[in-house]
């Protein structure tokens, strides 16, 4: 009766021996990674140079402004998280009060905390449903699509999330043909003015438009079917 | 004593030096005859040979990207996108380095003084005791420009590194786990940001507050204990600066700074995606 340590010994020994025949064969096999040390390393002493000193300059040329005080009595007409929180503010505002037939089920402010967990959900995901070798966006055209609509997402929600602004700016944007034709009575889960309904057609739009762009690339490139493998073979395998 | 194995090495050069037969110019010769004659005594011909033995022992050369190496078709000016995550450690240790400074100076507190305008800066008379280190130590203006641009640089780098991420597909098989740790850093990196956003305690970090706060009080079951231990209670105040002044120095750095090893190590075992 082995023990665990001797197994695992067998097994590397094993692993070992496989990867020795198969590097003895000459035969074609994955491409390992760029190694950190000192290859990266050296790609990134480069970087410090550059970034030290375009740290400086930007510090000392682009300032700033000293910001009034806090005062908890007067609401300021923009309030906004960093640049890179936006999207999530806009999904605060985009969820309103789960509705169906007058009943609420969820209220808007649940929904739209609930609403960040599945971006970060649509996130952590993408291993799962992404299978295959392919490395490249024309050889995946739906998951590349699929990262285009969310960054999509995350540039309209940001402008989303100043939606008074362009409110003020462009009327229309603000109208409302679903309310006003009381369908939010039946069913009701996030805004219907027109801002918010092109905050997300535009992202799935974006996601088709790539999608069959990448198509077409493929098959003005090959004109054949089987492209992925062969591009696979040739560009990620090596002797 | 007899002599053995023929002549030295470089005799030749020495006796063109020393009788002034040859090619060489005269200036050439006197070199040539200062280095025979410290070459006889100081033995550099050993020294090189150690030191090219050396260098092959220890396999140090110029770096060949796998990409030359194979031979593979590659498209040279994908290289800077594959230094973002590099980019994003290095604001991270900019941005610790002048945060460790401001730490000295800051004080979180919601308190407001009366100060001369800042020149063109701004023209309130006013400002909150957070901001006031840009007026009344040296360089505190600097200080707070280094850290604020490094913090700006971090999150755009490592957004950006997210995309490069996932248009190369690169957490793919072997590295789906450092896929996940690398959400948990933006994730991380993110609520650096947020928490650093509410110290200077001006309008737009009280609002962004009472957006986070709502957001706490809006999760159900757990959402007021939430806000009381991230928050300090259902209103924003001292104790909510005191709170994000501790998260931001202390908890989250520490928690990304020991996540960020564990990333950049399994990127050392893994070696770096390359562009095809």
């Amino acid at each position: 009766m082995a023990t665990t340590k001797e197994l695992i010994q067998a097994y590397m020994d094993e692993v070992d021996r496989l990867e020795e025949e198969a590097r003895a064969k000459k035969r074609f096999r994955a491409v390992e990674g760029f190694p950190y040390w000192p290859h990266q390393f050296m790609r990134d002493s480069i970087l410090v140079l550059v970034f030290l000193a375009a740290l400086g300059y930007i510090s000392a040329f682009i300032p700033y402004y000293l910001e009034t005080p806090a005062n908890p009595s007067g609401q300021p007409l923009i309030i906004l998280p960093d640049w890179y929180l936006l999207w999530s503010y806009g999904l605060l505002k985009i969820a309103v009060d789960v509705t169906i037939f007058g009943t609420v089920i969820m209220e808007g402010k649940l929904l739209g905390v609930l609403l960040n967990g599945v971006v970060v959900g649509f996130m952590v995901i993408v291993p799962f449903i992404a299978r295959g070798a392919a490395r490249r966006p024309v050889e995946a055209p739906a998951m590349a699509g699929y990262g285009v609509f969310g960054m999509l997402l995350g540039i309209t929600l940001s402008i989303y999330s100043v939606n008074n602004v362009f409110y003020q700016q462009w009327g229309i944007l603000a109208q409302d043909y679903y309310v006003q034709a009381g369908l939010n009575e039946i069913f009701y889960i996030l805004q219907t003015d027109l801002l918010s309904i092109l905050s997300l057609v535009v992202p799935i739009l974006g996601a088709f438009v790539t999608y069959y762009f990448l198509k077409w690339r493929q098959n003005i490139t090959t004109g054949q079917t089987g492209y992925e493998n062969k591009l696979s073979a040739s560009y990620y395998k090596i002797r | 004593m007899a002599k053995q194995g023929g002549p030295r090495p470089g005799a030749r050069a020495y006796d063109t030096a020393r009788t002034g037969k040859g090619q060489a110019t005269g200036m050439q010769k006197m070199n040539l005859r200062l280095w025979a004659w410290l070459e006889d005594r100081f033995l550099f011909r050993q020294f090189r040979r150690h030191y090219q033995e050396f260098m092959l022992r220890i396999n140090m050369q110029m770096p060949v990207s796998h990409t030359e190496r194979y031979n593979l078709r590659v498209i040279w000016y994908w290289y800077p996108l594959y230094t973002l995550g590099s980019l994003a450690l290095l604001s991270f240790v900019t941005a610790t380095i002048s945060g460790i400074l401001l730490a000295l100076y800051y004080v979180p507190s919601i308190a407001v003084r009366t100060l001369p305008p800042y020149g063109e800066l701004s023209t309130e008379a006013w400002y909150s005791v957070a901001v006031t280190i840009t007026q009344e130590i040296p360089f505190g203006f600097m200080l707070r420009q280094l850290h604020f641009w490094s913090a700006m640089i971090m999150v755009a780098a490592v957004v950006l590194h997210t995309v490069r991420i996932y248009m190369t597909q690169s957490y793919k098989k072997p590295r789906e786990v450092n896929y996940f740790v690398g959400i948990l850093l933006l994730v991380l990196t993110l609520g650096l940001g947020y928490t650093g956003y509410l110290l200077p305690w001006s309008q737009l970090s009280f609002w962004a507050g009472r957006i986070g706060l709502e957001m706490a009080l809006a999760t159900p079951l757990v959402g007021e204990w939430a806000a009381a231990l991230v928050f300090g209670g259902s209103a924003l105040g001292q104790e909510t600066l005191t709170r994000m002044h501790v998260l931001h120095v202390f908890v989250l750095p520490v928690i990304t700074f020991g996540v960020m090893v564990m990333h950049i190590m399994i990127v050392w075992i893994q070696g770096v995606t390359e562009p095809h």
